[in-house]
């Protein structure tokens, strides 16, 4: 194992923790996956660190005097998503690497075409999947066909706007409270419209896609496996997502029970 | 609650279900798995919502759904995460967290607190459940044979 073909597997280690932990992968998977990609190249000494927004990773070659660390990556990872294609597909190259199956070439092409690669289903669909989802929820929680028919409508637009808002840099606090209030407007306008229509179904079922499900169960896992740093910073972002939700929805109501309107 | 609306009630939530694994973008080939869970999970909050309360039924749900994603990750080769979050969605209390900000803002703090609180004790039953669950220790298999369940 000399310098450069440690430097590689270091890179091919490093970029694929990346992509796990950007992709909403927990952190004890992150690390094995990075452990097991770099055992695989041969590498023998290394060391890692990871939390939820940053990979620390040294190694060092055969070639290097005792003790010494010839090779450090420190990996940013500033924003977190739910693609979790990705963490599945990193899996199976991971399981391959470790298989033998595929060697340095092999892998950093797979990276490329896994960096590159566009959302896994179109955002139309993603739009229709959201809109499915709020009015199922919405019966499931009691509604009526009318409010599970109201709250997929909602889903659908309100999920586009949340769509074009996270590509932007505002904050998620303010991201979430505009879909919270822009998602109460349009219910309080259907309620006023249609009579008969329960508005807590209907926001109760719209709001289901913006419940943080993959920062929530990830925090519990990091947790439970100790990692309490990235556990809690994970928890602080789900708790942020549900009151920014909460905040939205909330001062809609207020201000339209303030006037009396509801 | 008669056999149809069971039927109905597997319906919707597989739908939902379904319509989450496309949002958090879940490949299409674990699909029916998530779907499956996210029924199973639905199903047994409703049935032991009355008989234990809702907290109670969440914790139990959770347990199961857990227990089933865990085994299905190691039979289908794939990450965990990937079958626990469309599984555990139909039990995220949403309906706390909209009923909190309802009565915080129209001045019923009595009942603010009351489901402020049911809404924290439903997270809590989920967070202990997933614990509960994830701590049981797996037989590391052997690691040549390429089946790496230590990685499920």
């Amino acid at each position: 194992m000399n310098n450069t073909e440690t430097r590689r597997a270091v890179d091919i280690a490093a970029r694929a923790g990346t992509l796990l932990l950007r992709s909403g992968s927990d952190i004890t998977r992150v690390e094995d996956t990075i452990k097991h990609i770099m055992r695989s190249f041969g590498v023998k000494k290394y060391d890692i660190f990871t939390i939820t927004n940053g990979i620390f990773l040294s190694a060092s070659s055969d070639e290097a005097p005792d003790g010494s660390c010839d090779y450090t990556r420190i990996c940013e990872v500033p924003k977190n998503s739910s693609d979790l294609y990705k963490v599945d597909l990193v899996n199976t190259l991971s399981r391959d690497i470790e298989a033998g199956k595929c060697d340095m070439d092999e892998a950093e092409k797979r990276l490329d075409d896994m960096e590159r690669s566009k959302p896994y289903y179109k955002p139309v669909l993603s739009l229709a999947a959201a809109a499915v989802a709020s009015g199922a929820f919405s019966w499931l929680f009691g509604g009526s066909p009318v409010d599970a028919a109201l709250a997929a409508v909602i889903g659908f637009s309100y999920y586009y706007l949340f769509i074009l808002l996270d590509k932007t840099k505002l904050s998620k606090l303010l991201t979430n409270a505009i879909c919270g209030c822009i998602l109460a407007l349009m219910t309080v306008g259907f309620v006023k419209l249609i009579p008969g229509v329960n508005m807590d179904k209907v926001i109760i079922g719209a709001i289901m896609p913006l419940i943080p499900g993959v920062s929530f169960v990830n925090s519990v896992r990091d947790i439970a496996a100790g990692d309490y740093i990235s556990g809690a910073i994970r928890m602080i972002d789900a708790v942020v997502v549900a009151s920014g939700i909460a905040v939205g929805v909330g001062a809609t109501i207020a201000v339209f029970s303030g006037f009396g309107v509801i | 609650m008669g056999f149809a609306d069971y039927i109905l009630n597997i319906v919707f939530s597989f739908i939902a279900t379904i319509g989450f694994c496309v949002v958090f973008s879940i490949p299409k080939r674990q699909m029916l798995f998530c779907g499956l869970l996210g029924v199973i999970s639905w199903i047994v909050y409703i049935l032991l919502k009355d008989p234990v309360g809702v907290v109670a039924a969440t914790f139990f749900s959770t347990v199961c759904i857990v227990l089933l994603a865990r085994i299905f990750a190691v039979v289908r080769k794939c990450p965990v995460v990937l079958l626990l979050v469309p599984g555990i969605i139909p039990l995220a209390p949403g309906s706390g967290i909209y009923y909190t900000a309802y009565y915080f803002v129209t001045n019923d703090m009595s009942k603010a607190a009351e489901f402020g609180f049911l809404t924290v004790k439903i997270a809590f039953a989920i967070v202990l459940g997933i614990i509960l669950v994830i701590a049981i220790p797996v037989k590391k298999a052997k690691k040549k044979s390429g089946d790496g369940a230590q990685k499920e």
